[in-house]
């Protein structure tokens, strides 16, 4: 009897699974269909390899292209609000194919030749819009017309639009859809997938001056004279002294830096030490650590959070000596709070050094 | 002219197996030659940002023991000699044991083994390192 009861529930179980899969299955076709049904296309290129870091940008190229129609409106929603910044740009790029001058400027052949598509963009909230203008140069849409001989409607363009990573969204994952809209009312859409953003902090080009501005603090990312840190109470945050000298007893030193707490030995100048500060800051030098974003160009080389999580400064020392451009150090402050990557910019021969700095939450 | 090709690449394939099969394979599936020179032509120590550190740096023979070297070589002030990288360059189809590469502490001198390509001579050379103005 039990069995029987078992048989019959079971069947009504299986008929309805089949039923709700064939409903699935047909609802989803019909969706995709409609999708694929569009006259509008569209497709998508995140043009910025960077790691995410709050207060950076990141870039994408949206294309699209109406069969029926022009385009009418772009639309991106993304999982958390973008900081200041965030929108679509006005203007689409194409690549010159000779030399050419558009609105008195001269592009060689090769370079990005700005043209606007959109005529108005706006943001708000984690939604950013942007209307297409009626025409657009001809040459934008077929390259073989002179620019500046006529226009066209828009039936097809790439778009760029910038997302500049707020602080709330840092060790967090963020995401975008992408969609847009015809004049026939047309849509297509595209979801990127979800992209980690860092946890990292990052300051570009500060200036270190010997016996200057030479006290730098890793928590603050900012570099103090002495009398700031006097008067301040800085002295117990200071992770580094960069000190410049030509030589120390005869050996080469150059542009140095030291840890409050070093040696004296390795500590050029008597006195620079500020009254109180004594951290020792464990750090290794390297010269083949060119990051892009510290450095603000090319080669796309990136320190990521991975590189701090996985640091091993236990055989380090707590100064290191004759730093040239493109050199940087990695380093930890005394209290463990934070690891940082240190980047020279540049050095001059009269005691200047400008760095920039990646740091992480430990 | 398809047969002069033919049996040119056939001589040249034959005399490679040849002369390959006259040397066995090491434990490292390193190639066994008929090489009797055993010795350290160059040492560098690299730092963490990969420059060698040396300043100078001197190989040499003990007297009267062919089965010993010296290097002595003294680093750039300020180095850290607990964390650097040996590197140098070998007699031809030389081994070296342990290898180098790594990073090693280098505040107290170390030892390492040259074998020589036919895996008869061995040479130990002490390596000393010193720091300017120490």
């Amino acid at each position: 009897m039990i069995n029987q009861y078992q048989l019959l529930i079971k069947n009504i179980v299986m008929k309805l699974l089949k039923y709700v899969t064939l409903s699935i299955l047909a609802f989803s076709c019909f969706s995709c269909s409609k999708e694929e049904d569009s006259t509008l296309k569209n497709d998508l290129i995140k043009k910025t390899v960077a790691p995410a870091i709050a207060g950076e940008k990141i870039e994408f190229a949206y294309a699209i292209g109406a069969q029926k129609g022009q385009l009418s409106s772009a639309e991106v929603k993304a999982s958390i609000a973008g900081a200041e910044g965030t929108g679509f740009e006005l203007n689409s790029w194409f690549t010159a194919r000779n030399k050419m001058v558009v609105n008195g400027v001269t592009y060689q052949a090769g370079e990005d030749v700005p043209v606007q598509t959109v005529k108005e963009a706006s943001t708000n909230g984690p939604v950013s819009t942007a209307s297409f203008m009626e025409k657009v140069d001809q040459s934008y849409i077929n390259p073989t017309v002179a620019f500046g001989t006529s226009q066209s409607p828009i039936i097809a363009a790439t778009v760029r639009y910038a997302y500049v990573v707020p602080a709330e969204a840092k060790g967090k994952s963020i995401s975008f859809t992408f969609s847009s809209t015809s004049s026939v009312n047309d849509k297509a859409s595209y979801s990127t997938p979800a992209y980690p953003v860092s946890k990292m902090d990052m300051k570009r080009l500060i200036d270190m001056t010997n016996q200057g501005a030479c006290y730098f603090s890793i928590e603050d990312m900012k570099a103090y004279t002495k009398e700031e840190v006097a008067a301040q109470g800085l002295a117990n945050k200071i992770d580094f002294i960069y000190i410049y000298q030509d030589k120390l007893n005869g050996f080469d030193y150059k542009h140095s830096i030291v840890s409050p707490g070093s040696d004296p030995k390795f500590i050029a100048i008597a006195g620079i030490v500020p009254s109180g500060a004594t951290n020792k800051t464990p750090m290794e030098k390297h010269a083949n650590v060119r990051d892009a974003q510290l450095k603000g160009s090319a080669p796309n080389v990136y320190i990521d959070d991975i590189d701090f999580q996985k640091l091993n400064l236990n055989e380090a020392t707590d100064f290191a000596l004759n730093f040239i451009k493109d050199d940087g150090a990695f380093m930890k402050t005394a209290n463990g709070k934070y690891a940082a990557y240190i980047y020279v910019n540049n050095v001059d021969n009269n005691g200047k050094m400008t760095i920039s700095i990646k740091r992480y939450p430990l | 002219m398809k047969n002069s090709y033919r049996i040119l690449s056939f001589l040249f394939i034959s005399l490679w197996m040849q002369s390959c099969g006259n040397f066995p394979l090491d434990d490292n599936n390193l190639l066994i030659t008929d090489s009797k020179d055993c010795y350290i032509s160059n040492f560098q120590l690299l730092g963490t940002d990969d420059r060698d550190v040396l300043t100078s740096s001197k190989i040499s023979d003990v007297e009267n023991d062919s089965t010993k070297g010296i290097i002595t070589a003294t680093a750039k002030f300020g180095t850290n000699l607990k964390h650097v990288k040996p590197k140098c360059s070998v007699a031809k189809d030389c081994i070296l044991t342990p290898s180098m590469g790594g990073w090693v502490d280098f505040s107290q001198s170390r030892e390492y083994t040259v074998i020589s390509g036919n895996r008869q001579v061995k040479k130990t050379y002490t390596i000393t390192v010193s720091l300017q103005g120490e």
